[in-house]
């Protein structure tokens, strides 16, 4: 329970509270959607196209068979579904996007076409997030990584923490010595964001490597990231915001966003 | 006390000397005279031929009554017959006293006979001189105004209503009368006039219970159905708010307002309302004639406006009184007092929640007075509990001065402020906050031209200022406000008793600030503005009849923006195609006209029914995509060139239906409203210098039926309201231009309030609310999109949350036994949410269960866990104890 929670609990004297509840939804028709960023890493990019669901926790459906092509003003490339059936397209491995330079992803897929395009631009340097320890559970987490609004630039930040390779936790399944986090710094600050429900604190040990990528985010882009937290992760709290459509930059009827960002890397050991 | 009062005049004395003592006696005996006239007591009384004398001696023996009356009016001398064996007093007086053409009158322990009045007397008066009677109804105690008071004939459905400064004025044929004044909670007063001259009479009425807070007592039997009526407007005492307690016990105006059908609550832990399918900026609240943006403290879970410092609260759902409007749904007018001319007094009361002391008395006896009102929040103590530099906290302070310069010149200055600080968590860098002030100011002078002819000269100012901190440290915030400098003078000319003419004008200089950073480091991003209004406004109260009459009036309205500002014009995708700098000066403008009209007809002195039609303009809009109950990002922007002025056309039609102590109506109402807003999905509130392109407009309409039975008479008193209202907007560009519901169409509504005072000193209250859920958009769909699990929507407002409903009770018991007594303590013990019920505010499929049994927002995209729907919902069953202490 996050402190402004503790704060309308204290004072309503007695319980105010959040409980589980059963709900039905309405359904409607599945969509395509694709989620992607580009990059200006040398790498094979890829693109992850899956079909929309209508029950909460339902395995998404990947979109298997469709022809992709990415197209930068200069030339077409055609992403190849890998593994198959897997919904996920991938360029050749020393594939690398520029800078200002514009990118059309199309998708054909039973016999319709979906559309995006985006622009690169640039990202400034960073600085090192920072981590506490929790004496509580001898684990470290991470206290900050960015300011969440700066009128200067809207940028994302992945957080890629392992801790697989320490003896003491080798027996552990790999996705519970691994965890992947996302921040952002947006350009506008909205209540909903401010007073925001409470988020999940993952712990890690010392000895933990943590990769740290900053995406630049173009206006389009960053706006479409606001809308995604305004029904994701700032949802929930006591300043929502009326519900709406998440933004898209997919044509057609499309979901998702694909993007292309300058992507500037850093690396730190938990000690 | 009841007492008759001899109003001086020599010519009267001379001809009525007899009658004169006998009233005058009562002034001076009346406390000796204990008993109640009980006229159900059986009594046996046999007379043949007998002065009427002697049989009103042994009926007063018998019944232990007392007869007044004057000897020049009521020949006592004559002889009657009587033989009633067991009969009830009530219906020996009938018998005896229809034979003789003479009328009863029970005023308290007094019967008054007089001569019966022929219907249409007044109208035949011999004599067509007319003059006229006027003054100021007052608390005998404190000189407080009266409002909303009635002056009757007594006996005749003909009368006034005092005004929101207790005057009033009569004109009627040279005559002789008996003038009745009575007034909620207090004790009516009949006084006899000779009506020769123009005539000065400022009356003081006693409170009928030594604690107005206790109960609600009306004494309006047989009073002008034409004037006062549920009908027309509704008056909220003080008594009626008290019975309504909020959580913590405190009074809420809000929460007082909720139990009015078609004004519906929008949730727990809100202030915010909806008046017959308006939105929440479509309601004015005046404090003192000065307007308040924001009625809520702490989120929303207390009112604006501190309980201890309001005289009375007027409510208007359909047509507004001439001179006020610019909004479109309600107008609520709240008055606070004036001041103790006599005594100095002060009283307050402590809970857990909150803490207020008021201070009053005379300036200059009988001719100034002051109140200061301070209420202030005291969570700090629960707060405390949790470490950290967590803050909630509120104030509201009232002051006024009333200067009574001399019969024809009142002045008063008043003043109102109101804060709230919430300080949120700290991240790595930065301390959240928010914060919100209201100021309100008004200097006002009634001058009388003649005794028919009221002025009422305003100068007032409001403003309200929201804060919103990204970093406390850096002193780094957002900031918008919305402030007006006005001036406004409005005559009423009572031209005779049937014919009231109203009429004024008004300038406003408004100034919007739609949100800046703080401008000591940052440039301004988001035009601020301004814009002159100028209001010329005329009505017409006329009664054809005692049974018909017309309230009609017209509003003029220019409205002007005015620069320095930059606007920018948008193309049909709302993307900007241009933009201009306006310099200083108006650089857009509007003229508009409100017409509102409305008729009533009474069927009989307990049956009435209006017919009501009104046009109202609104040039203020807030600018909120919020769907929280709780005040947030409060945006307020003018009309102009991208924003069209909000209209509404409202058709009423209503029926009143008075039978024995209870009171029916029953209104029905179709709205349509022009050029409503919505937004773009998830529209950029803040620090957005295209804000204006965020909004998609379109129209509304709103339909209801409104059933209220109320019984404000005796120790058991309450009132039963419901409501069926449903709204719908038809918006370009949102929901695929389909109309759809908004998110307060709650079709049913139903309100019970319950209160029952046991002897002397206690007071029980219940209150029970029910209505239909809210509505939102409920995910039709959902899709991932690295690891968010993110909703898909379709049709808008496609759910509800569960119906609401919630019971209050309340007992308060007060702890001295004797009612004299100087200083005067209560104590108040309420149960908000008595059974428990979890009302949801909010219903949502982001988060997962974590340990404990709470729910966070998942952060690690990779790990597999289910996300979960949830509902939060706020309260409890929330117990508190306040303590309440007056001094007078």
């Amino acid at each position: 329970m996050n402190k402004f929670s503790f704060i309308i609990l204290l004072f309503l004297v007695l319980t105010s509270c959040e409980k589980e509840v059963a709900w039905t939804f309405e359904a409607s028709d599945s969509r395509i959607v694709v989620d992607g960023i580009f990059t200006n890493v040398k790498r094979s990019h890829l693109i992850r196209i899956t079909k929309s669901v209508s029950e909460l926790n339902e395995a998404p459906k990947p979109v298997s068979g469709a022809f992709v092509t990415i197209y930068n003003g200069d030339s077409i490339h055609i992403l190849t579904e890998s593994p198959e059936n897997s919904g996920i397209y991938k360029t050749d491995s020393n594939y690398i996007a520029l800078l200002n330079k514009i990118y059309r992803l199309q998708i054909l897929y039973e016999g319709e076409r979906y559309t995006a395009s985006a622009r690169m631009i640039p990202v400034t340097p960073f600085k090192k997030l920072s981590y506490t320890y929790n004496s509580n559970n001898n684990l470290y987490y991470i206290d900050s990584v960015s300011r969440s609004f700066s009128s200067r630039e809207s940028a994302m930040y992945e957080v890629i923490i392992d801790w697989s390779h320490l003896p003491d936790y080798a027996d552990l399944p790999f996705i519970e010595k691994r965890a992947v986090l996302y921040y952002y710094t947006l350009k506008t600050i909205d209540i909903s964001q401010v007073f925001a429900s409470e988020k999940e604190t993952v712990y890690f040990p010392k000895g933990a490597r943590i990769l740290e990528r900053k995406y630049s985010l173009a206006p389009q882009h960053a706006e479409f990231i606001r809308s995604l937290l305004s029904e994701t992760e700032w949802r929930g709290g006591f300043f929502d915001v009326t519900q709406a459509n998440v933004h898209t930059n997919i044509s057609n009827g499309g979901l998702g966003y694909f993007g292309a960002s300058t992507v500037i890397i850093d690396t730190l050991l938990v000690q | 006390m009841v007492q008759l009062v001899k109003i001086d005049s020599s010519t009267m004395i001379k001809r009525r000397v007899l009658y004169s003592v006998f009233l005058l006696s009562i002034i001076f005996h009346s406390e000796i005279i204990s008993q109640e006239v009980d006229l159900s007591k059986k009594i046996s009384v046999v007379a043949k031929n007998k002065p009427l004398k002697s049989v009103l001696d042994e009926i007063s023996a018998k019944g232990n009554i007392y007869f007044s009356y004057s000897n020049q009016q009521i020949n006592d001398i004559q002889n009657v017959t009587v033989v009633a064996r067991k009969q009830s007093i009530k219906s020996i007086f009938s018998n005896l006293f229809s034979k003789l053409g003479i009328d009863f009158l029970i005023v308290e322990k007094q019967v008054i006979l007089k001569p019966t009045v022929e219907k249409n007397e007044i109208a035949t008066e011999i004599n067509p001189q007319k003059y006229t009677i006027s003054g100021y109804l007052k608390d005998s105690e404190t000189n407080e105004v009266l409002i909303g008071a009635t002056v009757q004939l007594d006996g005749k459905l003909l009368g006034t209503v005092s005004n929101a400064y207790g005057f009033y004025s009569l004109t009627l044929p040279a005559g002789n009368y008996l003038l009745k004044y009575s007034y909620i909670g207090y004790k009516s007063q009949t006084i006899s006039i000779e009506l020769l001259k123009d005539l000065k009479v400022s009356q003081k009425l006693p409170l009928d219970e030594t604690d107005l807070d206790m109960v609600i007592i009306t004494d309006r039997e047989n009073v002008d159905i034409l004037e006062i009526n549920p009908l027309k407007r509704i008056f909220l005492q003080k008594a009626m708010i008290s019975k309504t307690p909020n959580i913590g016990g405190e009074p809420s105006v809000v929460k007082t307002l909720n139990s009015i059908p078609g004004i519906s609550q929008h949730g727990d832990g809100s202030v915010l309302f909806y008046v017959r399918g308006g939105n929440k900026d479509q309601n004015l609240i005046i404090v003192d004639e000065a307007p308040i943006y924001n009625p809520s403290h702490m989120l929303g879970f207390f009112s604006s406006v501190a309980p201890d410092a309001i005289n009375s609260i007027t409510v208007n759902k359909g047509n507004f009184p001439v001179q006020y409007g610019g909004r479109l749904s309600s107008f609520i007018d709240i008055r606070t007092k004036d001041g103790n001319m006599n005594n100095f007094s002060f009283y307050g009361n402590f809970s857990p929640f909150t803490a207020s002391l008021s201070i009053e008395g005379p300036i200059v006896k009988e001719k100034s007075s002051y109140i200061a009102t301070y209420r202030k929040s005291t969570l700090n103590w629960l707060f405390n509990q949790q470490p950290g530099d967590l803050q909630m906290d509120f104030y509201d302070f009232h002051v006024k001065f009333n200067f009574k310069l001399n019969r024809k010149n009142r002045l008063f200055f008043s003043f109102y402020s109101g804060s709230d600080f919430i300080e949120s968590f700290k991240t790595g860098y930065n301390t959240f906050a928010m914060s919100w002030q209201n100021f309100a100011s008004t200097i006002r002078w009634n001058h009388l031209y003649s005794e028919r002819f009221f002025s009422n000269l305003t100068i007032y100012t409001s403003k309200y200022d929201y804060f919103l901190y990204s970093s406390i440290e850096d002193d780094q915030y957002w900031n918008s406000y919305i402030g007006n400098l006005s001036l406004k003078n409005d005559f009423t000319f009572y031209i005779n008793p049937k014919n009231t003419l109203r009429f004024g004008f008004e300038f406003n200089s408004h100034f919007f600030n739609p949100g800046n950073q703080n401008d000591e480091f940052f440039e301004e991003v988001v035009s601020t503005s301004g814009a002159l209004q100028a209001v010329l406004f005329i009505g017409n109260e006329l009664k054809f009849s005692d049974k018909l009459s017309l309230n009609y009036s017209l509003r003029g309205l220019n409205w002007n923006n005015t620069g320095p500002a930059i606007i920018y014009y948008y193309n049909d995708h709302y993307q900007v195609k241009d933009s201009t700098h306006f310099p200083e000066g108006t650089f857009h403008s509007y003229f508009n006209v409100e017409p509102q009209i409305e008729m009533l007809y009474a069927f009989n002195k307990s049956s009435s029914f209006k017919l009501g039609y009104n046009h109202h303009i609104q040039y203020l809009n807030l600018l909120s995509s919020s769907v929280s109950p709780f005040t947030t990002l409060d945006v307020w922007i003018p009309a102009g060139p991208n924003i069209k002025p909000q209209k509404s056309d409202q058709y009423i039609i209503g029926f009143h239906k008075k039978a024995s102590e209870f009171v029916f109506t029953a209104e029905a109402y179709y709205k349509k409203m022009y050029n409503q807003i919505d937004y773009a999905n998830h529209a950029n509130m803040l620090l957005n210098p295209l804000i204006e392109g965020e909004l998609r407009f379109g129209n509304a309409y709103s339909y209801g039926l409104e059933l209220f039975l109320n019984k404000q008479k005796g120790n058991f008193t309450g009132w039963l309201g419901y409501s069926y209202i449903r709204t719908f907007r038809k918006i370009l560009d949102v929901n695929n231009n389909e109309a759809y519901p908004v998110a307060y169409d709650k079709p049913h509504y139903i309100t019970l309030n319950l209160s029952y005072k046991s002897g002397v000193r206690w007071l029980f209250s219940m209150n029970w609310i029910y209505s239909s859920g809210i509505r939102f958009s409920s995910p039709t769909g959902f899709y991932y999109y690295h690891g968010y699990n993110v909703p898909i929507y379709s049709e808008k407002n496609n759910s509800r949350l569960p119906d609401y409903h919630r019971m209050d009770v309340s007992a308060s018991f007060r702890l001295n036994k004797e009612t004299r007594n100087k200083f005067k303590h209560h104590i108040i013990f309420s149960l908000y949410n008595l059974y428990g019920r979890e009302n949801p505010i909010s219903v949502n499929f982001t988060k997962i269960e974590a340990d404990q049994g709470s729910f966070v927002i998942p952060s690690d995209i990779i790990s597999e866990r289910e996300i979960v729907p949830t509902a939060i919902h706020l309260f409890g069953i929330v117990p508190s104890l306040t303590y309440r202490f007056k001094f007078k």
